[in-house]
């Protein structure tokens, strides 16, 4: 991204050691301040998504939450005791209900609790009792569109879902899509393109013919008819984007090999007798991996695009995976709403900013990074 | 001085004033979607879907019956204002004739009535021909054939002589269905009288004749368009069909030829005082022509309303805070709008069906399983594929095997079904997905509905999750674990026609994940969701019925075996021949005669607590409909079995243009800022090049 | 020229035929007779039921039958009719084209002009924190989802502001209001890859040798820029305008729906929901071809404007 000014080394007191490509890049890379931090942000993004992937943080993602919870109950009933009598039936069964608390759980709490207020009421204590049931009350009734607030970030959505834990879990979500797209088309585009290249003749023809009908069809029209054919989930969306995907880098591919195939070293291997699998896939293919890398980090952008239109439409995510997708299409609602909720909107598309933002500056920097013209 | 970049810039700066100009041209009436209607009469309507086809015999939804009903008319009609509820006459004359034993009905109807002017009506030159007795005859052979995809059969099902048997031939997709094969129970007796002879006394025939289905079709019609019949109808109504842009709109003008139709002179109590009466008398349709907008959102819909683009709205759940201050009460901004609100009980029931064929979770009588093998076995005798027969015999067998542990089995079934009502949670809907306007159900037939109940309370429709896990264990599936130790997993078919029935899945979801139970949930397109339920292959899905005619028969005959298997609404297949014998019984009791009523009264309450305890539906809520419209939009009275009701309305354009002017100003500010930023960067740019130049 | 461009059309002709096995591929062997009935019919479908499905729509014929059927149909563009409204696909694409050209086109060339306005903009104050900032901001562009600009768009500017009504459209001369908001948010959408793509481009000609050379020979930096660089720039801007110019027919699939606009990216969208295989095999043949044939016209421009380019 940065424009190297080159500088006129008139005098040099020592003579720099060569570098390779990578270690050039490497070099300009670090350099760069913004790439540094897209990067780290990348990092994150996968600490991230595969912490929750495996179930480390943002657990509670399909839990909804109550209005009040069971410690507030608990506490309300600890100070109550202290004003009813000791040794009276409202006492006993306050203590009943904190000990279920601590046995059993909440849901034993509640069951036990219409018993108490009955009790309590019966003291003469009515406001205490009032205000029993209405933590009852409020304990069975779902926290929904709950604005953000200390409790919950980013608020909760329709269900009394938090929204941050749904977008964290939704990091994960994009990220097996990213990833198995990737492997698909990566491993499509590489075999096709190197063998288009490296060859030439008619298995260059047929297969620039593949590619060339595969790309005359428009994209997104290619993957709703793909996601349409394959069905609903998260999984097809990414099968779909992964056999559509292929054809930008195999192209790119295909003009590395034709490159390459005539370099010195590549008749050296061959005066040596290497066999043409070898030479493709030993030889010449680290030469032209820093394509692949590239491609990856764009791609996953595109990914994530994709799953989010596709969600929208109807044919991707279904409807209890937390996909960004699936969050933004539902915002379109919940923005008419008065008051507009619009935090599970915000967070869903800051998420994706962030991610994409950073996928593209790194992308873009390897890229330049990368680039042999800007080498010293 | 570089002429290229001189143009460039001119261009453009052209091009952003042109687009300014327009855009702020017309202020405020920019954002008016409709032009051209200077000096007509015009409501503007709107719907959420594209009809599929405006065929009278397939209008078994809402919004299909909503715009059939304004092109095509029937015999007979709901009286607009007058209550109780009653028909009248539309194209008939008078009431029918009835014989004494109640089964042949003789009706006279209108002369001089024709249809609409058509190039299908080759022989009067495109000109309308007049609607004769043969007409309805060929229109209800029609509902009764399969070849013309009817929807409305189950309606006259085993009631007209002769005409089950035509329903059963035309079943023989091979041949082309013979519309000139007599039905004996329905002639023409001369030009201008139909008679018609049922096989048992039917006293709902009246309220049928007036629904959409039965209405006039012309054969002419029919044979020159084909398969285009539905995107072209031809009617008598007081509308025509002159525009339709699929998923656009759909324009309909006033019918020229129709027939002399006025506004009612008497109506109901309140109706004076309600301005209702102000067009006694007049000649119908008040209005020159209907725009149907179609707007697939709720949101869009609304803003339209918002900004008085369409006359009339409900209100979406997300838009409740903004149109009400209170379940009975509009918001400020809506009376300073002069919006009127109408609040009535919607004739429904919304309901999560169980198919009751299911192996998990359905139940098969007693009775019917020995009614079941014996059929089969003799359908296997009579089989001339030897595969089939086979495979006939072999279900018969399985049926037999599981004889003895039937009841049994029924229990446990039944126990996991009303565990699963006990744990759909109510409350917490009404709060969050009907901003408080329904009510917990108890009964199919809904309140205030005749043969309604007050007092009978449905104990699996509380929200209990105690009750339910205890029910479930007691299932087979405590925690929701089956014997072998696996979760219970149940597929949940809805369709995702919009985000609320997707949440509304989801609710459901999450409310069997209490139980320990696993919901797949599979969004389907309507079109998939009829299928599956036509082909009988669903296992649990939402679904709801809006009342046709006002009898408790109508909700009573979705559990009436027969109508089950996709012949007919029983949607969750429900058969247990006790209540088909006691829905047999209370057919043909009519609600005019006071003795036959107190009968039917005690049948609906026996067949009520056998359908509640076994639990074919998880029964929901009630809903109270809420309907906005604008100040200008007059003479509406909400009908809840009438669809014809739109050449009763009234509209003052007038008012309309100016009140939508006044609420569509435009908040010019953010754009000057924006044309600022642009005129400094643009200067910045010549600046620059100036610069340069020197 | 005409040899080339006959030879052009010949190998047109593998490529189409490769449309059509594709949309075949997809729409009858990737799903199986048997995987649609299923689809269809739910779950629980018994086999009597999937195989009288079968044979309703011709999935048990002999795949090659098939194929033949289905290439005889698309040659004649004889698309037969919807599944759901039964029109004739034929005029419902005709019907359909007119509105989404409406709104791509004038959105499309203003879109066009703005970037490159923005690009020559940034190239003469290139290396200055402007032209830094413009690439950031394009990033930035490119990285928030396409829905979210039509979403907070129709929002803030339809509902909130009230500038543009927030959906509908009109036939003939009215339609301008209804396409300013769509147009504005495709612009606002994809100016940050249009930015970037001209960017480099212009600065790939600014970095050319005969630029130094005309610049030392003392001409003006806007002679320049506007006169020379411009032009050789138009080549590949040219080209990706006609490859890019079929997917204006397709229209926007989520412009359409979101401000009603009744073109061919909302009747591919019926047809999705409405389940509708028929039409969506047309649109995706309509889209391919279309797109096999701009490219041809593209080569075709670029032969005639760049006379260095061989026509092999």
């Amino acid at each position: 991204m940065e424009e190297n000014k080159e500088q006129p080394v008139l005098d040099q007191a020592e003579e720099e050691p060569g570098r390779s490509l990578w270690g050039d890049a490497l070099y300009r890379l670090r350099r760069d301040k913004l790439s540094v931090f897209s990067f780290t942000i990348i990092v994150l993004y996968l600490i991230v998504a595969i912490s929750a992937g495996l179930g480390l943080i943002a657990t509670k993602y399909d839990d909804p939450f109550y209005k009040a919870d069971e410690w507030e109950a608990a506490g309300l009933l600890k100070s109550m005791s202290g004003t009813i009598e000791d040794g009276s039936p409202a006492d006993a069964a306050i203590g009943e209900c904190l000990a279920a608390l601590d046995k059993d759980g909440k849901e034993a709490m509640i069951r036990l609790l219409p018993a108490a207020v009955r009790e309590i009421a019966g003291t003469g204590h009515a406001n205490l009792a009032d205000k029993l049931k209405e933590i009852g009350r409020r304990m069975e009734s779902t926290d929904s569109y709950a604005p953000p607030s200390w409790k919950h970030i980013l608020g909760t959505d329709i269900q009394g879902r938090d929204v941050f834990q749904r977008v964290v879990q939704g990091t994960w979500i994009s990220l097996q899509v990213a990833l198995i797209m990737s492997v698909i088309y990566i491993v499509i585009a590489v075999f096709l393109g190197s063998l288009a290249g490296y060859f030439g003749g008619w298995v260059d023809d047929i297969i620039q013919w593949v590619y060339q009908t595969l790309a005359s069809v428009p994209g997104l029209l290619l993957l709703i008819s793909l996601t349409f054919v394959l069905g609903q989930g998260l999984m097809n969306v990414a099968i779909a984007l992964g056999v559509v995907g292929w054809v930008g880098l195999c192209r790119l591919m295909r003009a590395e090999y034709l490159k390459h195939k005539e370099r010195d070293y590549v008749l050296a291997a061959k005066a040596l007798g290497a066999g043409h699998f070898r030479i493709i896939f030993r030889h010449i293919l680290p030469n032209t991996f820093h394509l692949v890398i590239i491609s990856f980090s764009l791609g996953f952008v595109s990914a994530i695009m994709s799953e989010v239109v596709l969600t929208f439409i109807g044919l991707g995510a279904k409807a209890d995976e937390p996909s960004w997708g699936r969050m933004i299409s539902e915002a379109r609602a919940e923005l008419a709403r008065d008051p507009a909720v619009w935090w599970p909107l915000a967070g869903a598309t800051a998420a994706m900013f962030v991610v994409c933002l950073a996928f593209n500056i790194f992308g873009d920097s390897l890229r330049d990074a990368l680039d042999p013209k800007l080498k010293v | 001085m570089p002429t290229t970049r001189i143009k460039l810039l001119q261009v453009n700066a052209a091009l952003t004033l042109l687009l300014l100009i327009i855009s702020f041209s017309g202020c405020g009436g920019l954002s008016n979607p409709y032009a051209g209607e200077e000096g007509l009469k015009v409501l503007h309507n709107y719907v959420s879907q594209d009809p599929k086809g405006l065929d009278p015999v397939r209008s078994s939804d809402v919004l299909s019956s909503s715009l059939v009903a304004q092109i095509y008319d029937c015999l007979y009609q709901h009286s607009y204002l007058e209550r109780p509820f009653k028909v009248e006459p539309c194209l008939a004359e008078g009431m029918p004739e009835i014989s004494d034993d109640k089964m042949t009905y003789t009706i006279k109807m209108k002369k001089g009535v024709y249809f609409q002017d058509n190039p299908c009506f080759a022989e009067t030159g495109g000109k309308g021909r007049e609607l004769l007795a043969q007409d309805f005859v060929y229109s209800i052979k029609r509902l009764a054939d399969v070849q013309c995809d009817t929807k409305g059969f189950w309606l006259i099902e085993g009631y007209i002589q002769g005409l089950d048997k035509f329903y059963e031939n035309s079943q023989d997709k091979e041949k082309k269905t013979d519309y000139s094969t007599e039905v004996k129970g329905l002639m023409a007796l001369d030009e201008y009288t139909i008679q018609i002879k049922l096989t048992k006394p039917y006293p709902r025939l009246l309220w049928v004749m007036a629904m959409t289905y039965t209405a006039a079709v012309p054969r002419e019609a029919v044979e020159y368009y084909g398969d285009e019949f539905i995107n072209n109808p031809v009617g008598t109504g007081p509308f025509i069909l002159k525009r339709w842009d699929h998923w656009h709109k759909i324009v309909m003008d006033r019918n020229p030829n129709y027939r002399d139709d006025y506004y009612p002179e008497t109506g109901d109590g309140g109706d004076e005082a309600a301005g209702l009466l102000e067009d006694a008398g007049k000649k119908l349709p008040l209005v020159d022509r209907v725009v149907w907008t179609i707007i697939k959102q709720d949101q869009p819909a609304w803003l339209y309303f918002l900004s008085g683009y369409i006359d009339m709205s409900g209100i979406p759940k997300d838009s409740w805070n903004s149109a009400m201050s209170s379940l009975m009460s509009l918001s400020p901004s809506m009376e300073a709008k002069g919006v009127k609100l109408f609040r009535y009980r919607s004739y429904s029931v919304g309901y999560t069906a169980f198919n009751m064929n299911d192996e998990l979770l359905g139940m098969m009588h007693p009775e019917r399983a020995a009614q079941l093998i014996t059929e089969k076995r003799e359908e296997a005798d009579k089989e001339e594929d030897g595969e089939k027969a086979a495979r006939l015999r072999k279900e018969a067998d399985e049926i037999e095997a599981g004889l003895p542990n039937l009841l049994e089995k029924n229990a446990k079934r039944r126990k996991l079904r009303q565990a699963l009502s006990l744990a759909y949670n109510r409350p917490e809907r009404i709060e969050i997905f009907a901003n408080g306007r329904a009510e917990r159900a108890h009964s199919p037939i809904p309140p205030e509905f005749p043969c309604w109940d007050p007092s009978f309370i449905n104990p699996h429709t509380e929200y209990n999750v105690d009750k339910a896990r205890r029910l479930l264990s007691e299932a087979g599936y405590p925690d929701g674990k089956g014997p072998d130790g696996k979760q219970l997993e149940l597929s949940f078919e809805t369709t995702g026609s919009s985000t609320t029935t997707v949440q509304y899945a989801d609710f459901f979801r999450q409310e069997l994940k209490k139980l320990g139970i696993k919901l797949d949930i599979s969004i389907n397109t309507w079109t998939e969701f009829q299928k599956k339920l036509d082909n009988n292959t669903a296992q649990v899905y939402a679904l709801a019925w809006v009342a046709d005619y006002p009898d408790a028969e109508n909700f009573l005959q979705l559990f009436y075996g027969p109508s089950g298997q996709g012949a007919g609404p029983n949607n969750a297949n429900y058969y247990n021949p006790e209540y088909d014998r006691l829905f047999d019984k209370l057919a043909p009791l009519s609600d005019f005669d006071p003795e036959e009523a107190r009968m039917k009264y005690e049948l609906c309450r026996q067949m009520e607590i056998m359908v509640t305890e076994d639990c074919p539906w998880i029964l929901e809520l009630n809903y109270f409909s809420y309907t906005l419209c604008h100040k200008w939009r007059l003479n509406y009275k909400p009908h809840p079995f009438a669809y014809n009701t739109v050449k009763y309305h009234n509209v003052d354009p007038k008012l309309r243009l100016k009140l939508s002017r006044e609420w569509n100003k435009p908040t010019t500010w953010p754009a000057y800022i924006f044309l600022g930023l642009v005129v400094l960067l643009a200067g910045m740019f010549v600046y620059k090049i100036k610069k340069q130049s020197e | 020229m005409t040899a080339y461009i006959i030879r052009r059309l010949v190998f047109l002709v593998p490529i189409v035929f490769g449309v059509m096995l594709l949309t075949f591929v997809l729409f009858n062997v990737v799903t199986t007779g048997e995987a649609i009935a299923k689809q269809r019919l739910g779950p629980h479908a018994d086999d009597e039921q999937i195989k009288v499905f079968i044979k309703q729509h011709g999935y048990d014929k002999p795949k090659y039958v098939q194929f033949y059927n289905n290439m005889t149909e698309l040659i004649t563009f004889d698309f037969g009719r919807s599944e759901v409204t039964q029109q004739k696909i034929t005029s419902m694409v005709w019907r359909g084209m007119w509105p989404s050209l409406s709104l791509m086109l004038p959105s499309f060339f203003f879109t066009l002009l703005v970037a490159i306005s923005i690009a020559l903009f940034t190239a003469l104050y290139r290396n200055t924190w402007i032209d830094r900032t413009t690439v950031v901001l394009c990033i930035i562009g490119m990285s928030v989802s396409f829905l979210a600009y039509i979403i907070i768009g129709q929002y803030v500017l339809g509902y909130q502001l009230k500038y543009f009504p927030v959906a509908g459209y009109e036939w003939g001369l009215g339609v301008f209001k209804f396409l300013i908001l769509p147009g504005l948010i495709y612009m606002t959408a994809s100016l940050g890859a249009n930015v970037r793509f001209y960017r480099t481009i212009v600065l790939d000609e600014i970095n050319q040798d005969y630029v130094r050379t005309a610049r030392a020979k003392g001409l003006n930096q806007n002679t320049v820029l506007f006169k020379h660089v411009l032009k050789n720039a138009m080549i590949p801007i040219i080209t990706r305008v006609v490859i890019t110019l079929p997917f204006l027919f397709m229209g926007s699939l989520l412009l359409e729906d979101f401000y009603g606009i009744p073109g061919l990216g909302a009747l591919a969208l019926n047809a999705i929901n409405g389940n509708d295989f028929a039409v969506i095999k047309a649109i995706t043949f309509i889209g391919a071809i279309l797109y096999v044939l701009a490219n041809l016209v593209g080569d075709i421009c670029y032969s005639l404007v760049d006379p260095r380019v061989q026509l092999k």
